[in-house]
């Protein structure tokens, strides 16, 4: 059963997948992997740009890294 | 489904597997806790995204390639044939079994059962490597172990027809090596070019003790993971199986559960071995840390990891012996490699997944010497060489390679290691000023109110 489902007057055993638009497995998988490589893309600019902001930031101020230690 | 038997035999091994996967949940809940405890005021908040999100990363990449790596590599390939392309077709991503299919009910299920194994590996290492790494870099590590690296060791080692099982004999049914071994030699092979916290070696390499912020919260994660740990077992298995679906060397029609091997065993014996196991590890680990509680905890799982190659097989009381024997040697070699190779394994996450593990293979080898490794023919029995062979190749060949490989090339492009600053400031630093500003200002205005 390939086809669109649109009824369930139907012999269970004779049906298979019933997931939309079958046969299109492919690009969906394509838009899936780009979609996390993208994401693992944007994690590595996004950490360096936020550790780069914050070393610029905090990175020579000597009491905040004093206060961080203490705070443990 | 078409008749009744069939049919309950279905919804049962359908539901069997399903109740595993949120018990396994837990395994991931008690990583995290442990995690997080045991990391410093200044990281904890990171420290808990960075293992959160090894749940989508290594879900989606098990999905697209993960799942079909298992089926499709038993044989290497090119050691015992080729790449089984027409059994790994079904578990391909675009696949109509991997989709809402009324037939096939537990394609489903039985990948998220492996898929949970999948974030255990990955959660494994995230504890070894807190504080320091950055998460982009983790995430990787985690999908190369998670959806990859585990994946090919259960396709030669823990698969009925795996070339491992079939050349070497290699027995280990419920993962000392395909899930802990590997896992924690991975883990050592990131921290060996991670390096170790700023300030956890004294100049002259003497160790210092970087304390857990909340050392209640690791043991409770520690008793989550042993929580989680019987889903972990239960899913190890074929709930029940005929040996004519078999198809190997069993005759009768006495239908039995059996290991992933499809070799027979019982719930009953892994629930006796489990718990002696976990006991006797407990028991070692509190006399040789002196009643230390985080040691105690870990020395359970320990305890489970080393008697978990042949808990389908043992007495229980081999069980204990050797679970006692494994969290002893998980806490000796812990501190003796800290020492001596200046490793900071942040939890012990090195000691008692991988070295227990290791130990577990090669120990199951003597005690389960001659033991068919499978029911069918011309497979190798259980024997010591394979078993240290097999070791070899799920801790350094599979585990500390491709985990010093992927961190020698972050490392090369800058990306493995957090800043000096960063991890001097913590990498909550913001979010705690943020926190700190918010408590004062709610304090001040109570005070105000008591003071009107």
């Amino acid at each position: 059963m390939s086809e669109r489902l649109t009824t369930w007057a139907v012999d269970l055993a004779d049906v298979g997948p019933v997931y939309p638009f079958q046969g299109m497995e492919w690009l969906f998988l394509v838009i899936c992997v780009a979609g996390w490589i993208g994401w693992h893309v944007w994690c590595f600019r996004w950490e360096r740009a936020y550790q780069r902001d914050r070393i610029a930031r905090y990175g020579r101020d000597t009491a905040a890294m004093h206060r961080a230690i203490d705070s443990d | 489904m078409d008749n009744q038997l069939n049919a309950i035999t279905t919804v049962f091994t359908e539901f069997y597997y399903w109740v595993t996967v949120p018990m396994m949940f837990l395994i991931h809940v008690g990583f995290c806790m442990y995690e997080v405890g045991a990391s410093r005021r200044r990281n904890h908040m990171h420290t808990l995204m960075k293992n959160s999100m090894v749940i989508p990363l290594v879900t989606v990449t098990f999905f697209f390639f993960g799942w079909w790596i298992y089926w499709a590599l038993p044989n290497g390939p090119f050691i015992t044939g080729g790449i089984e392309w027409e059994a790994a077709a079904k578990y391909a991503p675009t696949s109509p079994n991997m989709g809402t299919d009324l037939s096939d009910r537990l394609t489903g299920v039985f990948w998220a059962a492996f898929l949970l194994f999948s974030w255990t590996a990955a959660s494994i290492v995230s504890g070894a490597v807190i504080e320091r790494i950055n998460s982009a870099a983790f995430w990787v590590l985690a999908v190369v172990i998670g959806s990859g690296a585990w994946i090919v060791d259960a396709a030669w080692g823990w698969h009925f027809g795996g070339w491992m099982v079939r050349l070497l004999g290699y027995h280990d049914a419920y993962a000392s090596g395909v899930i802990h071994a590997i896992a924690g030699g991975f883990a050592l092979g990131v921290l060996v070019v991670l390096g170790p916290r700023l300030g956890k070696f004294a100049a002259d390499g003497t160790p210092r003790d970087i304390l857990p912020h909340n050392p209640w919260m690791v043991c409770v994660g520690l008793f989550l993971i042993y929580t989680g740990f019987w889903g972990f077992y239960v899913a190890c298995n074929v709930p029940v199986i005929s040996p004519e679906t078999i198809g190997g060397q069993i005759t009768g029609e006495t239908w039995t559960a059996t290991n992933i091997y499809l070799g027979p065993t019982t719930l009953s014996a892994i629930t006796f071995n489990f718990l002696m196991s976990l006991s006797g590890g407990m028991l070692a680990a509190f006399v040789v840390s002196k009643g230390n509680a985080f040691w105690t905890y870990s020395g359970g799982l320990a305890g489970i990891i080393t008697a978990s190659a042949g808990n389908d097989l043992y007495h229980p009381l081999q069980a204990m012996i050797i679970g006692g024997f494994g969290a002893w040697a998980a806490y000796r070699l812990h501190y003796w490699v800290e020492r001596t190779f200046r490793i900071d394994d942040a939890v012990g996450a090195v000691a008692v997944h991988g070295y227990a593990g290791f130990l577990g293979l090669v120990i199951c080898g003597f005690v389960l010497w001659g033991y068919p490794s499978s029911p069918y023919e011309g497979f190798a029995t259980v024997n010591p060489l394979g078993q240290l062979l097999g070791a070899l190749i799920m801790f350094g060949v599979l585990g500390f390679l491709p985990g010093w490989i992927t961190a020698k090339i972050l490392h090369a492009f800058g990306a493995l290691r957090i800043p000096r600053e960063i991890e001097i400031l913590g990498l909550d630093f913001e979010d705690q000023m943020e926190e700190e500003r918010a408590r004062a200002e709610v304090r001040a205005a109570e005070k105000a109110l008591a003071g009107a």
